[in-house]
């Protein structure tokens, strides 16, 4: 099967697929925009109990942890236009990058969803309360004192659904976007040096995940900022809430244990 | 082409014999992959030598890069190395006559492996440590300990993780049509190809899914109430 291995075919595969590296990191950043936006829409029913609501949040982030992310690109791509056929919206012309970056990101917010209100959930009561009794409204309570340290919660578990994200646009080249699993697999089938071409992309997959984990995880220690700096006095104190913060985190999860794509 | 709501239907009684593959697809990669991540885990606990940092690299590794490129390389990868490999020792073996589906079972099982390596290595870390010490001062040896006193609670620890594990394999085997192996996604395929009825044959693998998983979900919190009965705080 193909041609016998060739080690340079790596390095030289190497440049070819960087150049579509832009394109994989379009689709997990429009996702994210998409995901960031419509968790919040679907959190905030649950966390703040809203009747209907909050069931029909439910019903959607059960579909959408409990299908595979294959399934649902094709459902998206040839159901969306016939449903909003309905409505006479014509999506027959609209790109197949929309499909892909609709469906990730509607995905994501469901498993991003999750983790917001846990990490909502997870801010201590009373500091809600205390916002409420130095004369904070609702809104103001949550953005300024809830939504900061839910945030520095979030991170990490946000960290692993920006990787998993990462890994399911590996997915996106069986619709025909040309992402670095679609040219992979045009330049295997091309020169017959599939093994190669496949190192080399993991090696990239690998590089940039390990890349964005340590950026967020950067973004980790800057939201944390609150918790470090202590007078020395308050050292011993400081330790046991770091101890309870990881040991919360640990509690958390998104949900996205599992090796899904 | 409008949507034909009785297609769901068909569709979904002619999926519902792929059913099996899938679900042996999980079930070998899962219990493959616990051993997998078991073997690791321990490894990486001990600190075991140079096996000790192999298991982390391994680990690293599977987790950051996609599931599909698992499968890519071993479906084209393990043929060519054992080629070689027999070729040089003058065996019979054949690579060709790997049955696809094993190529399936061998990639998911490692890509299993990492993932589970994870769960395990956090649910034995949760287990307080004065459990192993208590096991030891009674004089139970290391092994026994493990099995008789960590295991159990480690168990009880991973149980969320592990479930979630089992349906990203389940949801995972989807991608085993890339070797042409026919489960539940690459049945909807033909499904949908033969009869161009694309989203009504999508639609009823997707309800499949969503029903397997919720079954899952049951199932685990099922075990988990049973396997923390001896953790329910209180008197009696």
């Amino acid at each position: 099967m193909g041609a016998p291995f060739d080690y340079t075919y790596i390095f030289s595969y190497f440049p070819k697929l960087l150049s579509t590296l832009g394109m994989t990191l379009l689709i997990v950043a429009g996702s994210l925009l998409v995901g960031i936006v419509v968790s919040f829409l679907i959190a905030l029913p649950r966390l703040y109990r809203i009747p209907v609501l909050n069931g029909l949040a439910r019903v959607y982030v059960s579909f959408f942890r409990g299908t595979p992310i294959l399934i649902q690109l094709f459902l998206f791509y040839y159901g969306l236009p016939e449903i909003l056929k309905l409505v006479q919206i014509d999506m027959s012309k609209a790109p197949v990058l929309v499909f892909v970056i609709l469906t990730y990101g509607l995905h994501t917010s469901a498993f991003m969803s999750e983790t917001i209100r846990a990490s909502v959930t997870a801010v201590d009561r009373g500091q809600v309360e205390a916002a409420y009794a130095i004369g904070m409204k609702g809104y103001q309570a949550f953005s300024r004192i809830v939504l900061p340290q839910a945030l520095a919660i979030a991170v990490p578990v946000f960290s692993n659904l920006v990787i998993a994200l990462l890994k399911d646009t590996s997915l996106a080249f069986t619709l025909g976007v040309m992402e670095m699993t679609g040219k992979a697999d045009t330049l295997g089938a091309l020169t017959q040096h599939f093994v190669e071409a496949y190192i080399s992309l993991s090696l990239i997959y690998l590089a940039v995940s390990l890349t964005l984990e340590k950026l967020l995880r950067i973004a980790e220690r800057r939201l944390l900022r609150h918790e470090l700096p202590d007078p020395a006095g308050q050292r011993r104190f400081r330790l046991q809430r770091k101890r309870g913060y990881r040991r919360l985190i640990a509690g958390i999860g998104s949900g996205k244990g599992g090796a899904e794509a | 082409m409008k949507i034909d709501p009785s297609f769901i239907w068909t569709a979904f009684t002619q999926l519902l014999p792929s059913i099996p593959t899938t679900l042996a697809i999980t079930a070998v990669s899962v219990s493959c992959g616990f051993i997998i991540g078991l073997i690791a885990a321990l490894l990486r606990i001990y600190k075991v030598p140079v096996l000790g940092q192999i298991a982390s690299g391994y680990v690293t590794f599977i987790r950051g890069t996609p599931m599909l490129t698992h499968l890519l390389l071993i479906y084209f990868g393990l043929p060519m190395l054992l080629g070689a490999v027999s070729a040089q020792f003058g065996w019979k073996f054949q690579p060709s006559s790997i049955p696809m589906i094993g190529f399936a079972f061998i990639s998911f099982s490692i890509t299993a492996g990492a993932y589970m390596s994870e769960v395990i290595r956090a649910g034995l870390l949760a287990v307080n440590r004065g459990q192993l010490e208590a096991a030891y001062s009674i004089g139970m040896t290391t092994p026994q300990a493990l099995r008789r006193i960590v295991f159990p609670q480690a168990l009880g620890a991973s149980l969320p993780n592990l479930s979630n594990s089992v349906i990203g394999m389940l949801h995972g085997s989807t991608l085993a049509f890339a070797v042409s192996v026919v489960e539940i996604n690459a049945k909807a395929q033909i499904v949908a190809s033969t009869n161009w009825k694309f989203f009504e044959a999508y639609l009823a693998a997707a309800v499949i899914f969503w029903g397997l998983t919720l079954l899952i979900e049951r199932l685990t919190a099922v075990i988990e109430k049973r396997i923390n009965m001896y953790n329910r705080g209180g008197v009696a």
